[in-house]
């Protein structure tokens, strides 16, 4: 992907328009899990902020706390053996982790919702498409059944499913996998709601069904002034989607920035690292880059900065003292969580 | 990029349009599909919908009550009036006396009016129009009377009420019935004839409606072709009718049922022994028209005593001769070889509507040793052995459901705690924890019926099963997106139980459910057998097998095994392929 595509195909308007208000603010939130053989930090002080009309991207490998941050944020972690252990998490500035499960519940797929990765298995198989879309209008908005109905419809029509008076009726087994996913977008948009949340959600398509996901998921966000908060682990995904992107390593954000910034200048070596594993068109033939190691296990992360066992710039300062997220310069948007920014600059 | 895109979609999109096109088939259809392949299964439900058949039928198929009956009861009628003397007599004593407060007197007589007018209306029945005027200005002096010492009036006119009182007295005489084509000069009533249904007065709204269920049911292959042929082949039509056509089946006869109960009353006769054709026998109950009795007019406690363990009459060897003797085979009579006199012998009571002694159909399968008709005891005690495999398999499989979602489900502490009460409850034998648990649980004491104690008792024991099955359904289940799909759309987690993971969980559930219909029917078997099930007279199979345990009636014995080893054979063979049409590895 060269640098030209990315910067015409990126949403890049947001940050002409200034600072928009913030929707969901993710404060050093803490979920670590409690099992027998220790504990598992899993996203051990996270910090983010979604911006109302915004997408903010999410990348990290596999395993670095991306998902088990989105489930908390809908408090769909199982507890026990998962526990907050600290943070807020903000959504129009009311703290979610207070409220009661009844209260979620209200928020869940109405104010929030939440798409997966496995369109084969997220739909409910022994259900019409349409009676999944219906339930949840009908249980958040309080529509009866002929309206639930409609609107079923309409929602298909508009994440492009061809003759949706048709489709409603059919079983999740009778579509694709690309059709579920649409169907599964509006069964999460059927609510109307401020905050999407998609894991992973083209990981399991492939690459042309991906792009019409990924537009459509665009479309839609543009036309309703929605916030989205796209996990993925795929740099091109968040190139095409999102305004913001936090990149996560072993449940920390280690770099948050606008996204023609952060691909125009990463700082931290694993970004960097990222960055340098894509392969590329003018180098085909070559062995593919890799970040050396493996993500660290969440019983027991390296101690400071918690790259720094894969770092090819880490000294003894990283070992002793965790690097905070810290703005690049004073009052800039781009953070970065790195003690050797300058080092970093010249891999 | 994007073009690119947009272009493929469009691609995408056509290639969508000509597969929605083609009718694919359904998770039902796929079911359907493979049990109508299987001859076996269809021998299983044919053989189940006879058996059901016959024991929902079974009170207009072996019965001692006319379908229809146009007669004169004089028996009933003349206790009517000697009744209405009485009771009539005493309350006006009670009425026209001089106690303190009226009203005291009118609740004392309470009762007794009561009796009088319900024997007045039956004896209005059978009255002309002119001696129907004359019992309603009695029963118009009998209810005024009443009312006024209700209101706490004293009767003041002596010589009506002393008039009534004498018309009391001597009310017997004044209705006293003339016999059948007296003279029409002579004195006493002429009565005429009125029509009962008396069958219908025993059918309760319950048995209408599985009697129109069954038909419905059993009918279903014939008018779903019908119907599927008018809506012409057309597969999304189809799909669209099996919501009317399951409304029909369950609402018809509910519709039916309540109906029946609005229109009839119905159900406030009881079934056992009725005076119909005793009456009819011995002439107080006088026809006007032939009566209309069921096929086999014999009542499941209708008592032969003559007839003691008679074999099916259909063998030579159960043939009598008038003196009720046997005539061939091992039951002839031997003459006592010192005083050479044969042992007594009664001859066989032929009541009204019965074969004859020697008809090959009167006793079909053979009577008890009271000489109760084992064919007919067979059909109703279908009814009990039956109702107990359905209901227990039924209630069995909502506790275990309710039980296992929630063990499965939540998991921890709950899962911890029912896992530990099904291992508690699986280690007691499950036959000796029913029989112990009847065996504490007086049927006098009780006021629900011996079979549904039976039931629940059975449900109690045995639902361990079926909760460790779904518990194992869910535990996979709950591991599937869409029940974390269904979390976060903030569906309640009762909602995401029974509405979400359930329905995925039940093809193991409903085979389980299709053993346990015949395990049932077997333990009842047992229970009964052993004398802890359904008392006399009623019967279930189970019961009917320990009437005798000799050999020489064998066939107490034979008749309700075959039927029992039929049901529960069937049973099996449903299961089975059941099973295999639910397994989605079977389907192709």
């Amino acid at each position: 992907m060269s640098q030209d595509q990315r910067t015409e195909s990126a949403p890049g308007g947001a940050a002409s328009e200034g600072e928009r208000e913030a929707l969901l603010q993710i404060e050093g939130l803490r979920t670590w899990f409690h099992t027998e053989e220790g504990i598992a930090k899993a996203v051990d002080g996270v910090t983010y902020t979604v911006r109302k009309g915004e997408t903010l991207g999410v990348v990290g490998e596999s395993g670095c706390g991306k998902s088990v941050t989105a489930l908390s944020v809908m408090q769909l972690v199982p507890t026990p053996p998962g526990k907050f252990e600290g943070g807020r998490i903000l959504f129009r500035g009311e703290d979610l982790l207070e409220k009661d499960l009844e209260e979620m519940q209200k928020i869940r797929g109405n104010d929030i919702a939440m798409i997966f990765q496995e369109p084969m298995s997220a739909l409910n198989p022994v259900y019409t498409v349409g009676d999944q879309i219906m339930e949840t209008v009908m249980l958040h908005q309080g529509l009866d059944k002929v309206a639930a109905r409609e609107r079923a419809i309409e929602m298909l029509k508009r994440v492009g499913i061809p003759s949706p008076e048709q489709r409603v009726d059919e079983y999740p087994h009778q579509l694709s996998g690309g059709m579920r996913q649409r169907v599964m977008i509006a069964i999460a948009m059927a609510c109307d709601p401020a905050l999407l949340i998609a894991d992973e959600p083209t990981t399991a398509l492939d690459v042309t069904i991906q792009a019409q996901i990924l537009n459509l998921m665009r479309e839609l966000q543009e036309q309703e002034g929605m916030s989205m908060l796209l996990i993925t682990h795929d740099l091109g995904v968040v190139a095409e989607t999102a305004h913001h992107v936090a990149v996560m390593y072993a449940g920390k954000v280690v770099e948050y920035s606008e996204v023609n910034e952060l691909f125009a200048r990463p700082h931290h070596p694993y970004t960097i690292g990222l960055f340098r594993s894509l392969p590329d068109l003018a180098s085909e033939g070559e062995r593919l880059n890799t970040i050396p190691g493996i993500v660290p296990s969440a019983f027991n992360f390296p101690s400071g900065c918690r790259f720094r066992t894969r770092c090819p710039i880490a000294t003894e300062r990283c070992a002793a003292e965790e690097p905070p997220l810290v703005p690049l310069e004073e009052g800039a948007e781009h953070t970065v969580a790195c003690h050797h920014l300058k080092e970093a600059l010249e891999l | 990029m994007t073009e690119q895109a947009t272009l493929r979609e469009e691609a995408a999109g056509e290639v969508l349009l000509d597969e929605g096109s083609t009718y694919s088939k359904d998770y039902w259809d796929l079911v359907w599909e493979q049990l109508s392949r299987r001859a076996l299964f269809k021998v299983g439900m044919g053989v189940l919908a006879i058996l059901y058949g016959l024991a929902i039928f079974a009170p207009l198929i072996g019965n001692d009550r006319p379908y229809k009956l146009v007669a004169v009861d004089y028996g009933e009628y003349q206790s009517a009036a000697r009744g209405v003397e009485r009771l009539s007599s005493n309350a006006l004593e009670r009425l026209l006396g001089t106690g303190p407060d009226p009203t005291v007197q009118a609740a004392g007589a309470e009762r007794e009016v009561t009796a009088a007018l319900t024997r007045i209306d039956l004896m209005r029945q059978y009255l002309g129009a002119e001696d129907q005027a004359s019992l309603d200005t009695f029963r118009e002096g009998l209810v005024s009377s009443y009312s006024l010492a209700r209101q706490g009036e004293r009767i003041e006119d002596e010589s009506v009420s002393r008039a009534l009182q004498a018309r009391a007295a001597g009310f017997a005489t004044e209705f006293a019935a003339a016999p059948l084509g007296a003279d029409p000069a002579s004195p006493g009533k002429h009565l005429q004839p009125s029509t009962r249904y008396p069958l219908a007065e025993g059918l309760g709204g319950g048995s209408i409606f599985f009697m129109l269920l069954w038909l419905l049911l059993a009918s279903f292959p014939a008018w779903n072709r019908l119907w599927n042929g008018r809506l012409g082949g057309d597969r999304e039509r189809i799909r669209d009718a099996r919501g009317m056509k399951r409304n029909l089946i369950l609402g018809a006869p509910v519709l039916a049922a309540g109906l029946w109960v609005l229109l009839v009353g119905g159900g406030t006769a009881a079934f056992d022994v009725s005076p119909f054709k005793r009456g009819l026998s011995e002439g107080s109950i006088v026809a006007f028209e032939a009566p209309l009795l069921p096929p086999v007019p014999l009542g499941y406690a209708e008592t032969h005593k003559e007839e003691g363990f008679r074999p099916p009459t259909w063998l030579r060897g159960a043939r009598l001769d008038s003196n009720g003797r046997y005539m061939e085979g091992l039951r002839v009579p031997k003459a006592d070889p010192i005083t050479g006199f044969l042992p007594p012998a009664t001859p066989v009571e032929v009541r009204f509507g019965e074969p004859w002694p020697n008809a090959p159909h009167r006793h079909l399968a053979g009577t008890d040793e009271l000489g109760r008709d084992f064919f007919v005891r067979l059909l109703w005690g279908g009814r009990v052995s039956l109702a107990v495999g359905i209901l227990s398999a039924l209630l069995l499989t909502i506790i275990g459901v309710f039980m296992g979602s929630l063990a499965g489900y939540f998991g921890g502490k709950v899962d911890v705690f029912i896992m530990r009460l099904i291992e508690i409850l699986q280690s007691i034998p499950a036959f000796f924890l029913i029989l112990a648990s009847l065996a504490f649980i007086d049927p006098k004491e009780v006021s629900i019926p011996p079979i549904f104690i039976i039931v629940v008792v059975i449900a109690l024991v045995r639902w361990t099963g079926a909760a460790r099955l779904v518990r194992g359904e869910f535990l996979r289940l709950r591991e599937e997106e869409f029940v974390l799909a269904a979390n976060a759309l903030g569906y309640s987690n009762m909602r995401t139980i029974f509405r979400h993971v359930l329905p995925n969980a039940l093809s193991p559930v409903l085979v389980n459910a299709a053993f346990a219909v015949a395990s049932g029917i077997l333990t009842e078997s047992a229970v009964s057998y052993l004398g802890f099930g359904v008392q006399h007279p009623e019967a279930s199979w189970g019961s009917l097998v320990n009437e005798s345990k000799s050999p020489e009636f064998w066939w107490i014995q034979v008749f309700p095994g075959v039927l029992i080893f039929l049901t529960v054979t069937c049973y099996n063979l449903v299961g089975d392929a059941v099973r295999d049409a639910l397994d989605p590895k079977m389907k192709v």
